[in-house]
């Protein structure tokens, strides 16, 4: 519709500039009819009531929500400088990527039992082992040594035998004139360095501990394998040969031998007690012989 | 809002002010508006609060005309939007306040979509004889009887009528404004607005409307 037609309902009683200066409330001059329509307008540009001017807080409220934080969603410095953020570095809620949180992984639990298990088998290997070549180290180290102390205990006496002349009885029959170390006579004696097998165990023992010549090693190992036979080990022989050799035996005096001699088992014992030591009661610096004590 | 809306508002306001048009010199800020809205820009709560006060009671008024139910929420929620857009906003005043009633009127089409697709339940009807009153409810009413009256009479205008009216009168806003605010042509709005005062007229009779001094005209 055209602003120069009327409206529908009549004609237009207003005119456009009466009209215009109603709505704009500055021209007074309009018809006595509108002034009705003029209070009317005038109240509504009337001053603010005291409930439109209620909501001013929450709209600062906003204001400082919207505009100071606006963006990062927090504090932001304003041009006064006033910096009421404090600024937290990104990486400070955590740096490295985060743990997956929708599946939870269990860790299988660390079977410490079936460790230890192993660890206590080890081990007990490890002793068994250790034990075993202890064992073995200590045989031939004993099967080694013994005889040697008692080579050599059995040497010394010899060397002491010929000027001791010893008091004790187990020298007595020792006190001879021949100085060489000699072995007792004994049935078995010529066959000593040969068929161990048909020796007694004192022969072999006597063959192995203080053989009269060099002996070989093969030789040395036979002996001992059948010493180690008849002793029930080779941990055994010692033991067992001790009861055979038992040096300055007074037995020995009865064979017109010098010296430290070789008696069968502990019943050669002399009677002062002296013991297989391998120096004996021949180490007498007197040089007195027991039979002159006698 | 586009840089072309922007750009509109900056020249209606402009115009407006050279046409001396923007006729509610009652709450405008006035040659400080500038500096005001500088500052508001800035973050100053003050200068906003001092926009705030010149044009939340013509918003309240124009809301309260067209959507008188829920008038304080959409005016609360224009001027969320408005804060949200006020450092990017550029113009005068009368293009402050253009921007801020077509806001405004947005916001109630947005509500009034919503309560159509959502309709709300009204609550049980309570009479006015049954609202608890203040001590000085009688002062308030006999001081506000004017201003409530003409709304209360504004309402029963139909709606594009009391629209146009309500953004002359309330928001200072010319005919070139609302008619571009409205999404209308110029005499269309002079129709509505002659249409709207002259039954404005038929409900007003000879009783007319209490005037805030208590003279009936």
């Amino acid at each position: 519709m055209s602003d120069s037609l009327p409206p529908n309902d009549g004609p237009d009683p207003y005119e456009g500039q009466d009209l215009e200066g109603l709505l704009s409330g500055k021209d007074d001059s309009f018809p006595a009819g509108l002034r009705p329509v003029a209070q009317t307008l005038d109240a509504l540009r009337a001053a603010p009531m005291r409930a439109e001017l209620g909501g001013e807080a929450a709209a600062r409220a906003d204001f400082r929500r919207i505009m100071l934080g606006a963006g990062s969603g927090t504090w932001a410095s304003d041009d006064s400088g006033d910096a009421r953020t404090l600024i937290l570095p990104a990486e400070a809620a955590g740096v490295g990527p985060r743990p997956v949180q929708g599946k939870h992984r269990r860790r299988r639990p660390v079977r410490r039992g079936n460790w230890q298990a192993k660890a206590l088998a080890g081990v007990a290997a490890a002793a068994i082992v250790v034990v075993g070549v202890s064992a073995l180290t200590g045989t031939f180290s004993g099967s080694g040594s013994q005889p040697t102390q008692t080579g050599t205990s059995s040497s010394s006496a010899n060397a002491s035998s010929p000027s001791t002349a010893s008091n004790s009885k187990g020298v007595e029959g020792s006190a001879s004139a021949t100085h060489e170390p000699s072995h007792s006579s004994s049935p078995t004696a010529s066959k000593e360095s040969g068929d161990d097998t048909d020796a007694s165990p004192r022969e072999l023992c006597r063959e192995y501990y203080a053989p009269e010549g060099p002996v070989s090693q093969q030789e040395k190992f036979a002996r001992f394998q059948h010493l180690s036979d008849l002793a029930g080990g080779p941990g055994h022989v010692y033991p067992y040969c001790l009861q055979f050799l038992q040096p300055w035996d007074a037995g020995s005096a009865d064979q017109g031998n010098q010296g430290p001699h070789w008696v069968d088992g502990p019943s050669g014992h002399d009677g002062n007690g002296n013991q297989p030591n391998g120096r004996g009661p021949g180490k007498n610096d007197s040089g007195s012989e027991g039979q002159d004590q006698q | 809002m586009s840089d072309k809306e922007w750009r509109f508002w900056g020249m209606m306001g402009k115009r407006l002010r050279g046409s001396g048009l923007c006729v509610d010199t009652q709450h405008v800020v006035g040659d400080d508006f500038a500096r005001v809205l500088a500052e508001a820009q800035g973050g100053s709560e003050d200068q906003f609060a001092i926009l705030w006060r010149d044009a939340n009671p013509a918003l309240l008024r124009y809301l309260r005309v067209l959507a008188p139910e829920n008038a304080e929420d959409i005016a609360a929620e224009t001027w969320m939007h408005v804060i949200r857009a006020l450092p990017r906003f550029v113009g005068d005043e009368a293009a402050w306040r253009a921007w801020l009633f077509t806001t405004a009127r947005r916001r109630l089409i947005d509500q009034a979509r919503l309560r159509k697709r959502h309709p709300a339940e009204p609550l049980d009807d309570v009479s006015a004889g049954d609202l608890p009153r203040s001590p000085d409810a009688e002062q308030l009413a006999l001081d506000n009887l004017a201003t409530e009256s003409a709304i209360a009479l504004l309402s029963r205008l139909p709606q594009p009528q009391a629209e146009v009216i309500m953004l002359r009168v309330v928001a200072g806003l010319d005919t070139e404004a609302v008619a571009t605010l409205l999404g209308k042509s110029p005499g269309n709005v002079r129709v509505m607005a002659h249409r709207g005062l002259k039954k404005l007229e038929s409900l007003l009779g000879p009783a007319g409307v209490a005037s805030r001094a208590g003279v009936t005209t």
